[in-house]
């Protein structure tokens, strides 16, 4: 049995979804998270009937009128797959709205049931809600739920009402007379018409103590965190707050035990193998294998710190504040203020960052932002920027602060560079976004995000990395001819022939190197190879050590191996950063993108950005700490003057575009 | 001797870590390790084409 | 001199320093916290029209600024707040 999860955004769906089926569905406090179907079968202790029941939850929907096109996903839906039972979550809080839609579900000839959700909400607001009166009047059942609640939150009794109403056909109180369809004056009558019943409804059975049109503490709250002046600085505080408890404070704490393990575990593998092994399985097994997955398992607790801050910032309302407040400078550059929101995602990772621009109507808008998504410093790109922080910084804060104030500016850069190519400066489109109230953060729910996201790090870790790092290990110790490579000939080795081409192109940044070049290409797989890599290819396993996150026993030592300056560093860190995401993110800007121009386009840039970025740090770098230009300054020169050139080529056709444009609108 | 276990060790890891990738991918979970890509929710279902210049 | 100034265009003018504008036409106008009915919503953009009719925003409805936060406007239509823009503001025509 089939049943469709459907209602308004951020009414609950999705929470519900996953107290019905035991899975982690990502929620949020903002409307537009969900933006796919998603099934799932719904757990035993719930459904005490024979049949099996798959919850579909479906992405909210504020109706399903004709002419809009937002609604396709629940009408196709409905038409195509055939639901059994639709059990519409309606927002208790805002009867008057959700209403409309339910109406419309209830048209359709398949039994409801309606979940009044958010009925705590509405216990606090002292607003009283007749449900016996609503069924009546809705000719359906209703039941009262708290989708976010533990045990005695309604779900039970709406198993058991769908189980009831499976069988039979759905009533509509609401029947639109006479309408046309096809025609769009017709269908807007209707709708006035079918406005009118609802209110007459919510007239009936609701009783209201707090009006909605008067000001509340939660206004208060908005107009201080959305303030003219303080709301920037109090985003950037929380943002900073957050990458400092995970980068600084809290993560590497606990990363240190986790290091000490990780170390124990070499030291135990070594001394069980013994001496009679062949060094080239103990090599592949300690510095291949264990080395490498295990420098870079030293960085989880940052990463699970940041994924659980961002899971209570997400959790907490103060999502679409941000939008508000960041909209005034995303204007400017030719988007709006819901661009933020795939990009705070993006700090976790940029697949769902990416993937949440679907809710962006603009279609230029929805593309630029997610070619910009990937500049965010994702949660696999950590554990790079700690590692060149620890060995070349000495662990400073200000290194992964800079890089992401940098990824923000890049963005800024980047969106205005698009708009102005494609020509859109002139135009102009609506904001408006649904402010949700605030409410407390779900520690449980932060948590659970959490251990999701450490499990399939660790899962990947021990698949994609671990593959990475054996094959890395095997090609730089062998060479074409499968003879074992000698010590101080290292540069002959399969992986140095493959990647010293590359390592040339790299040569005006400041890292040339056929080791940094190869670490660069395997982070496509997944960032994370960026440290893996190094790892193996520097033979670097011990250096994690147990007082400090990362790096020492001689820091001075790895610096030296890498044969890198500070500048070449950061230069190096810039690169890996500020270009071109993962093949995976690849992948779903392809999915948002839907034109390979601009696939093609984006990762182009984001190319180029990374290229021009890392040139610059390098080459100004240097001449600032020691008087001479880097290496290969007149060839990078030449490469990012060209780069750039056709980039304000690009930038001047676009302007052209603009006037004509401007041109017609105003004739 | 030993170096057969050590070997076959590695082996075992490295077969583990393929299996692992394929029956994954066979799951459909297109993006390596989201947490969020159950039944496949990284693919598109239906996109509203004509939007335009709403935000 | 009297017919001068009793001319209605004159005591309007004169009478009413405080408010240069005599017409709140459009929401970018409101007063906040006040309820005004929606008149129109002027804009050639039919999907805004429609989505906003989705949110219980079209002639004949009540709506309120609660709040200015920085450039927007946050209004309530329906129980529901929603930030909206300069412009959204001056497209919503009340009275």
């Amino acid at each position: 049995m089939k049943i469709a999860l459907t209602g308004n955004p951020n009414s609950g769906k999705t929470t519900l979804f996953n107290a019905l089926t035991g899975k982690i569905e990502k929620v949020g406090n903002w409307a537009g998270v969900t933006i796919d179907k998603k099934e799932g079968a719904i757990k035993k202790s719930l459904n005490k009937t024979s049949q099996t029941m798959i919850a579909v939850d479906l992405p909210g929907a504020y109706s399903m009128s004709p002419f809009t096109s937002e609604e396709t996903i629940t009408n196709e839906f409905v038409n195509n797959e055939s639901p059994n039972v639709l059990i519409n979550i309606v927002d208790a809080t805002n009867l008057s709205r959700s209403l409309f839609f339910t109406t419309q579900l209830l048209e359709l000839g398949i039994p409801v049931v309606v979940a009044l959700n958010k009925s705590d909400l509405n216990i606090k607001k002292k607003t009283i809600i007749d449900i016996q009166k609503l069924a009546d009047e809705l000719k359906c059942p209703v039941v009262e739920t708290v989708s976010t609640g533990g045990s005695n939150n309604g779900l039970k009794k709406l198993i058991k009402e769908v189980g009831l109403v499976s069988e039979s056909k759905q009533e509509a109180p609401f029947k639109p007379l006479n309408i046309n369809m096809e025609d769009k004056e017709s269908v807007k009558e209707s709708d006035i018409r079918r406005y009118e019943f609802v209110n007459s409804i919510v007239a009936k059975v609701e009783i209201k103590k707090v009006r909605a049109n008067i000001q509340t503490k939660q206004d208060m709250f908005d107009r201080i965190l959305a303030h003219k002046w303080l709301g920037i600085p109090i985003f950037a505080a929380v943002m900073w707050m957050v990458f400092s408890l995970s980068q600084t404070y809290i993560g590497p704490l606990i990363a240190d035990v986790l290091v000490g393990w990780i170390d124990g575990f070499y030291d135990l593998v070594e001394g069980l193998m013994g001496d009679n092994v062949s060094p080239l399985l103990s090599a592949l097994l300690l510095d291949g294998i264990i080395g490498g997955v295990g420098a870079l398992v030293g960085f989880l607790p940052l990463i699970m710190v940041l994924f659980f801050l961002l899971a209570l910032l997400e959790d907490c309302g103060y999502m679409a504040r941000v939008a508000v407040i960041t909209d005034r400078f995303f204007k400017r550059v030719g988007l709006s203020g819901k661009s933020i929101i795939p990009m705070v995602i993006g700090l976790g990772c940029a697949i769902p960052g990416v993937m949440a621009t679907r809710t962006i109507k603009n279609e230029r808008q929805r593309r630029t932002t997610a070619m910009l998504t990937p500049f965010m410093p994702c949660g696999a790109k950590l554990p790079v920027v700690a590692l060149f922080a620890g060995v070349f910084f000495n662990n400073a804060a200000w290194v992964g602060t800079m890089m992401y104030f940098l990824a923000i500016g890049i963005i800024l850069l980047g969106a205005a560079i698009i708009v102005r190519i494609t020509g859109e400066k002139n135009s102009r489109s609506y904001f408006i976004m649904e402010l949700p109230e605030y409410r407390f953060p779900s520690i449980k729910r932060a948590a659970i995000s959490m251990l999701s996201r450490a499990k399939a790090f660790i899962i990947k870790a021990g698949t994609i990395i671990l593959l990475c790092n054996a094959i890395i290990h095997i090609m730089q110790t062998f060479n074409w001819r499968f003879e074992v490579v000698a010590e101080n000939a290292a540069n002959t080795s399969i992986l140095a022939s493959i990647a010293s081409p590359f390592a040339i192109l790299m040569l005006p940044l400041g890292f040339g190197v056929w080791q940094l070049a190869a670490a660069t290409i395997t982070g496509f797989i997944a960032k994370e190879n960026v440290v893996g890599t190094l790892a193996v290819v520097y033979g670097i396993t011990n250096f994690i050590d147990t007082e400090e996150l990362v790096l020492i026993n001689g820091a001075t030592n790895v610096a030296g191996v890498m044969g890198l300056t500070s500048i070449a560093a950061l230069s190096y860190l810039m690169f890996n950063l500020f270009s071109p995401p993962c093949f995976a993110a690849i992948g779903a800007m392809n999915a948002e993108m839907e034109s390979g121009k601009w696939l093609l386009a984006g990762v182009g840039f984001q190319l180029g950005m990374g290229y021009v970025v890392a040139f610059i740090t390098y080459q100004v770098g240097t001449l600032i700490t020691t008087g001479v230009i880097g290496s290969g300054f007149i060839p990078g020169l030449i490469a990012v003057t060209v780069m750039i050139g056709y980039v304000l080529y690009l930038i001047k056709k676009g302007d052209i575009k603009a006037k004509t444009k401007k041109v017609i609108r105003t004739s | 001797m030993v170096n057969l276990i050590v070997g076959a060790i590695i082996i075992a890891i490295i077969a583990g870590a393929i299996t692992k990738i394929i029956s994954e991918k066979k799951k459909g979970t297109k993006c390596a390790s989201c947490p969020y890509s159950q039944g496949g929710s990284c693919s598109r279902v239906a996109t509203p084409k004509n939007a335009e210049k709403k935000s | 001199m009297d017919v001068i100034m009793n001319n209605e265009y004159m005591l309007n003018t004169f009478n009413n320093t405080n408010n240069p504008k005599n017409l709140i036409t459009n929401l970018s106008q409101a007063e906040i916290n006040k309820e005004y009915k929606i008149k129109d919503i002027q804009t050639d953009d039919e999907e805004l029209k429609d989505f906003l009719f989705t949110l219980g925003c079209y002639k004949g409805e009540a709506i309120t600024i609660i709040s200015v936060l920085v450039d927007n406007y946050v209004i309530t239509v329906k129980d529901a707040r929603y930030s909206i823009d300069n412009d959204l503001a001056e497209a919503i025509i009340i009275n």
